[in-house]
């Protein structure tokens, strides 16, 4: 297993007010070259739980307990040394915006060069010829100049690009890109869900992704993971998850997509309100009060996990799995 | 809604707007939008579809402020919507958009009407219109931040509907929203413009949610239209290469579709592509591209198939196929 995720819990703490409980006891796994997507809306902790893996959490504020094990190594026990010893190497981030991701005063090739360098211990020369064969790898069009490139001289999709190039420069087993099509036009998004795709096909790197899209993970991710408040509600393979959705928020989330395949529906909204109405997951479940298929009891027990069928459910009242 | 040719509420002639802001020294020599033209008749909703540098965003914007155009004209009933005085314009053509102010709803509300030269609303008038967007009158002396994503935006459609308005234009309702949150209000502008017969003009980069809402729909590319239709046939059967490309690179949410999908990628992006001398814009990045015609020939909106469904593209035809 090259990710194990145990009860993971990452919490807000701010003087005067309530902790706010983002991650709350989140656990999965990652094996070699996987992709895996956690999907969820503002306020279900996708990014918190991607940030907590990174270990780029501030400290202070913010408490962390569980456990992220990369090869059976706790990163949340290593030194901040070890870890910036790590990250790069072993395991990389893609940020959701490049234009803050990358430094915006140095060119491209020094922030390419100095990674590969680093992480792969080459030399100057060397690490030149394997920073200009990365950003042709992923479509830069004139590599050699672009080594020269400032960020801001890119357009937004090349600078997606070479954000994703100076991550994998390191040859990292795990990538964690968090919302990588964020506020990307859709002929953008293609073309860098295509990449991410080819390059854990090529490396074997696993991709830990996040994203609040279905439509993105439908045709990305093998596992897919569906948040809530901090949660994971349901888990399965994707066809499965698409197929027959059983959580009544995963199920709201599927129909409120306008979709272009079949015929347009004549309504979107199955499920009310927004993410941040939600129940302490403690005695209830977090989604009940914008559930439509709500009982007594989810307001008053917290729901027991379900493994069964391949399959990780978190509801009292499931939908049937015929129904669709 | 059946388009009658003798009702066009909207009528767009060739219009051009330069582009404005850092965008400038750049791109000096191409217009954000380039002779755009195009007619929304009443009642129905036409949809506007295009990425970032298509032009789309500078259609909104030309139309509710006359002074960013450069040359053509912007009819509302007939008369240039630069004629109109400042109140009336505000009054008959409102916007859809985000707004951060930070005021009670009924203020908002109040100045809006003000602004637009309409008498004082009372308390019965507000109610009215808060329920119409589906919220409890309560809402009415709560602070804008207060209320939750969904209230608001819903805030945003009353603001956009209190002074009665001819025309609504949206642009981009729902980005930044998420999925669930934009689903409702999607339905909810459904709802409103069946309800009030609006005419509306849809901006937005997610084609999901043009088709979901709009009768016609125009696909800009580089500041002009390169494909108009009827929104079913334009999804049926797109003609133009970008508007295919456009098409098959928006995911669908169903692993067995994806799995099967021919994607067409585009390399390159919009804003960079060098400037064509006279031919077709998308040419630089089309997979389709001829070396006879493409380069030099400005391809002209045409009908290609049934009525309405209109293509600047010299080779739609055989690339139907």
């Amino acid at each position: 297993m090259l990710l194990e995720v145990r009860d993971l819990r990452v919490v807000f703490r701010r003087r005067g007010q309530p902790d706010t409980v983002a991650v709350d006891g989140v656990s999965f796994d990652v094996t070699a070259g996987q992709v895996v997507g956690l999907v969820g809306e503002s306020g279900s902790g996708r990014s918190a739980l991607a940030m907590a893996v990174m270990r780029r959490l501030p400290r202070r504020g913010v408490h962390v307990e569980g456990r992220v094990l990369l090869d059976g190594v706790d990163l949340l026990t290593l030194s901040e040394a070890e870890m910036r010893e790590r990250r790069g190497r072993d395991l990389s981030m893609v940020l959701q915006s490049p234009r803050s991701a990358l430094n915006p005063v140095i060119p491209l090739g020094p922030q390419l060069t100095g990674a590969l360098r680093r992480h792969r211990g080459m030399a100057k020369a060397p690490a030149r010829e394997a920073a200009v064969e990365l950003l042709d790898r992923v479509g830069i069009a004139d590599p050699r100049g672009g080594l020269a490139a400032y960020p801001h001289q890119l357009s937004g999709s090349a600078r997606s690009r070479a954000l994703i190039a100076v991550a994998a420069a390191g040859r990292p087993r795990l990538l964690v890109a968090d919302e990588p099509t964020a506020a990307l036009d859709v002929t953008t998004q293609a073309q860098i869900l295509t990449l991410l795709r080819e390059l854990v096909r090529e490396t074997g790197a696993a991709l830990l992704m996040t994203t609040h899209d279905l439509g993105v993970v439908a045709g990305t991710c093998e596992t897919v993971n569906v948040l809530y408040g901090g949660r994971i509600v349901e888990r399965a393979q994707r066809h499965r998850l698409f197929g027959t959705p059983r959580h009544p928020y995963t199920h709201g989330l599927l129909g409120a997509i306008p979709r272009l395949d079949g015929p347009p529906a004549p309504a979107l909204a199955t499920i009310s309100g927004s993410g941040h109405d939600r129940l302490p997951w403690a005695d209830a479940c977090a989604f009940a009060p914008r559930c439509s298929r709500a009982l007594p009891v989810c307001t008053e027990v917290s729901p027991p996990v379900d493994t069964s069928g391949g399959r990780l459910l978190r509801c009292h009242n499931p939908v049937p799995a015929s129904a669709e | 809604m059946t388009p009658q040719p003798d009702a066009a509420l909207l009528d767009v002639r060739d219009l051009v707007v330069p582009v404005v802001g850092r965008r400038r020294r750049r791109r000096a020599r191409t217009p954000a939008l380039n002779g755009v033209s195009l007619q929304v008749y009443r009642g129905e909703t036409y949809g506007v579809v295009g990425e970032s540098g298509s032009g789309a965003a500078d259609l909104a914007r030309a139309i509710t402020t006359p002074a960013t155009r450069t040359a053509g004209q912007v009819l509302l009933d007939g008369v240039d919507v630069g004629d109109l005085d400042a109140p009336q314009r505000r009054r008959r053509i409102r916007m859809l958009r985000p707004g951060h102010d930070h005021a009670t709803v009924a203020g908002l509300l109040v100045d809006e009407m003000r602004s637009a030269g309409l008498p004082e609303p009372d308390e019965g008038e507000l109610r009215e219109l808060v329920a119409v967007v589906e919220l409890s009158a309560g809402v009415l002396r709560r602070s804008t931040q207060e209320l939750t994503d969904g209230e608001r935006r819903r805030v945003d459609v009353a603001r956009a509907l209190c002074t009665g308005p001819d025309l609504l234009v949206a642009d981009d309702p729902v980005a930044g929203l998420d999925v669930t949150v934009a689903a409702q209000l999607l339905d909810l502008l459904g709802r409103v413009k069946v309800g009030r017969g609006l005419t509306c003009l849809l901006v937005a980069r997610d084609l999901g949610v043009v088709r979901h809402l709009s009768d016609r729909v125009a696909v800009f590319y580089r500041g002009r239209i390169v494909e108009e239709s009827p929104a079913r046939a334009l999804y049926r059967g797109p003609l133009h290469p970008y508007t295919r490309a456009l098409l098959s690179a928006v995911p669908v949410p169903d692993p067995e579709v994806e799995d099967r999908r021919e994607r067409i990628l585009l390399t390159g992006d919009p804003p960079l592509a060098a400037d064509p001398a006279g031919g077709c814009a998308f040419q630089p990045r089309c997979p389709w591209r001829r070396p006879e015609r493409c380069a030099d020939e400005q391809p002209l909106l045409r009908t290609v198939g049934v009525a309405g469904h209109l293509v600047a593209c010299h080779y739609s035809e055989e690339i139907g196929r």
